[in-house]
């Protein structure tokens, strides 16, 4: 009995710390200084930022947009994932831009800009004709669809990869 | 007194028995770009309860961060909240553990509405010892673009056999891979569709969803369907199928630069790829070794059409094949089943590409039937001298040769040779194309690609010059503009770049039009 008083304890005082959701404000986003990565851990909805809607819900997989000025914009929600790690997309001279639940995955972000709750995935094909994360040595760590390679019984060791690349890739067969 | 009280209190919460009900079969979950971010709203309804559908909308129609529940009670309280009767039906999404750890986050049914502040739901939120102060919202549609907890992958993970997913027509970023591992029923199939203004308005073309997923494949479970969406990828597989599996208006891309990527693999038995439209710039539209049926689809653009592996009882049919570099159909294994391949028209090109059909060593049972094969080196190749294969009814046009030979493919008695003369089919071809040193466009001076009929979204094949890609890639092009003369560059970056080399010597064609209705006297 001690134990479920405590329990409601805790549950009276819980109820009485909380604030909420929609009565909370909008990001403060970081626009200067070097390179950051934010974590967005409220409730908002595409609507609560002023994003660019020429870059912002776009799919911009495999492009380079070096020759575009994005200087000071909000990102949302676009795809700039490339296939090959540190892909310098964006020019050098780049900043201000916040780039808000994108795809950066293998993209170079230049200092003086913010990435918030975005994938920065850093992966490489391997000799199973695979992507796989890469640790920061640039080793293989895991493959990225992980559960299929379980599911067909497939080693997500990578020791186990292949001495030589195979002609289709593992998965496909 | 005040022991009694507590007594009641507590008998209160544990006179409520353990509940392992699931989410609704009824269910039906609404997914919107414009939504709060991050999955973290109830996203689902369930009408058969006779409350109000709050999910057609970006927010949530409540939410709290304290919420609690009681040992395994399927009862939920928020002193906070202020439930109405209308909120039953609707799905209550716990995206927090609370205090102590112990609320389980997931996606919940409000069954019934207790009073203000309490609720009941389809399952006890708490493994056992108690929910505190858990962050929840209900109501609201989904957004996707996540991962982690509440990821893209746990959305479709919500589903039970019955339910089906609504996607609002606009851009979505996959946060995660998606590997599905629930499993719809054999009569009671997961559905996912996408609408543009209104549920089950049957978009086509850029008025269906765009799902982005980057590096991530998107793998269905058993018995899912998913209808009038668009997707991208750059994985090794776009979209994966299983048991039972309906792809229906779908258009599957997969964008790599890689080799031997697929946008679609056929995995497990009875899958049925409809109306889809199907490309992988650098390698095949369909792999896999599962079964199924393949009917209406436009394949184009890709190394190879469809690539049938080992043992594959499939059906297809009424399908367009065209423009692939290697072949539009192969039978890469030795296959030994009844396969039907009916009605079809397989197109190279007008300067004649590749093979139509090319079966592997071992290969038998094969049924070619009414199909038009037109503008191939050869039409159809089987490596073996065999008559286990049966041809007829086809129309073999314009083709170097129409078989390897007699001996290894035998047309049929009643196999013609017409002019298909489709409604509207032609090709632009170059030999003057200079690359740029930004590695984006092709520039040809003697041309005015708009006035040849050359648009958008048409792609080029680069076959010869001075730093051509070797193997032969198609290159999307993105659009025309003029760099010398009027209309004389094609922008292309998708799959990626054509080169840098400005010699202009680069050989190219280009199939418009794409009408292949026949008009001629077939």
């Amino acid at each position: 009995m001690k134990n479920q008083i405590y329990i409601l304890i805790g549950f009276i005082l819980a109820t009485g710390l909380v604030v909420a959701l929609n009565t909370r404000d909008k990001p403060e986003l970081l626009t200067t200084g070097a390179a950051t990565v934010e974590t967005l851990t409220n409730a908002y909805k595409p609507s609560d930022f002023d994003y660019n809607t020429d870059y912002s819900f776009k799919d911009f997989t495999g492009r380079t947009l070096k020759d575009k000025n994005l200087n000071g914009m909000i990102i949302y929600g676009s795809s700039f994932s490339q296939e090959t790690p540190d892909s310098h997309i964006f020019p050098d001279s780049m900043t201000g831009v916040t780039f808000i639940r994108s795809n950066l995955d293998n993209v170079y972000i230049p200092t003086g800009n913010t990435v918030i709750d975005s994938s920065q995935r850093i992966f490489k094909i391997q000799n199973d004709g695979e992507d796989w994360i890469l640790n920061v040595d640039g080793t293989p760590k895991e493959p990225i669809n992980k559960e299929d390679y379980i599911e067909k019984g497939l080693s997500v060791d990578p020791k186990d990869l292949p001495k030589t690349p195979l002609t289709e890739p593992i998965t496909t067969k | 007194m005040k022991k009694l009280l507590l007594i009641t209190i507590f008998a209160f919460f544990f006179i409520a028995k353990p509940a392992f009900a699931a989410l609704p079969a009824t269910g039906v979950i609404e997914i919107r770009s414009s939504a709060t971010a991050g999955n973290l709203n109830g996203g689902g309804f369930n009408s058969a309860r006779g409350g109000t559908d709050y999910t057609l909308q970006n927010a949530a129609q409540e939410g709290r961060a304290d919420g609690a529940s009681v040992t395994t009670s399927t009862t939920f309280t928020s002193a906070l909240a202020t439930f109405t009767d209308a909120m039953k039906g609707n799905y209550l999404h716990i995206t927090t553990t609370g205090t102590g750890a112990q609320c389980i986050i997931g996606w919940y049914e409000v069954v019934s509405v207790t009073d203000a502040d309490n609720v009941v739901l389809d399952r006890a939120p708490s493994a056992g010892t108690g929910c505190v102060a858990a962050t929840w919202a209900l109501g609201g549609a989904l957004s996707l673009g996540a991962s982690g907890t509440s990821g893209d992958d746990d959305v479709f993970e919500m589903g039970v056999a019955g339910n089906q997913f609504w996607i609002k027509s606009a851009t979505y970023t996959m946060g995660e891979v998606i590997s599905i591992s629930t499993a719809g029923g054999a009569s009671k199939p997961i559905r996912i569709d996408g609408y543009n203004s209104t549920r089950d308005d049957k978009p086509a073309g850029t008025n269906r969803p765009l799902i982005i997923n980057g590096a991530n494949a998107f793998t269905l479970a058993i018995a899912w369907f998913l209808s009038h969406v668009r997707t991208t990828a750059t994985a090794t597989i776009v979209v994966t199928t299983a048991n039972g599996t309906v792809l229906n208006n779908v258009k599957v891309e997969n964008i790599s630069t890689s080799e031997g990527r697929s946008a679609l693999n056929i995995s497990g038995t009875d899958g049925s790829i409809i109306n889809c439209e199907i490309i992988s710039y650098r390698g095949i539209g369909i792999s896999g070794g599962g079964t199924g049926m393949f009917f209406g689809n436009y394949f184009h653009n890709s190394i190879s059409g469809v690539r049938f592996a080992t043992g594959v009882l499939s059906s297809f049919s009424n399908n367009i094949v065209e423009g692939m570099s290697s072949s539009s159909i192969t039978f890469s294994g030795v296959n030994v089943s009844l396969t039907n391949v009916t009605g079809n028209t397989l197109y190279g090109s007008e300067n004649k590409l590749g093979f139509g059909v090319w079966m592997f060593s071992g290969t038998t049972d094969i049924r070619f039937l009414n199909n038009i094969v037109y503008g191939f080196v050869t039409g159809v190749h089987h490596q073996d001298t065999q008559s286990i294969g049966y041809d007829n009814y086809n129309d073999y046009y314009n083709n170097t040769n129409d078989v390897t030979s007699a001996g290894q493919w035998q047309k049929g008695a009643n196999s013609i040779a017409v002019n298909p003369s489709f409604t509207n089919v032609s090709q632009v071809t170059g030999t003057a194309g200079a690359f740029v040193a930004g590695n984006n466009k092709l520039v040809d001076t003697t041309k005015d690609f708009t006035a040849a009929g050359v648009v958008a979204g048409d792609a080029v094949l680069i076959t010869a010059g001075t730093g051509a890609p070797n193997p032969l890639y198609y290159f999307l092009i993105d659009s025309i503009t003029t760099t010398t003369n009027a209309n004389d560059t094609l922008n292309i970056t998708i799959p990626a770049g054509p080169g840098t080399d400005t010699t202009a010597d680069k050989v190219y064609q280009i199939t418009t039009g794409h009408n292949f209705l026949p008009t001629g006297g077939i």
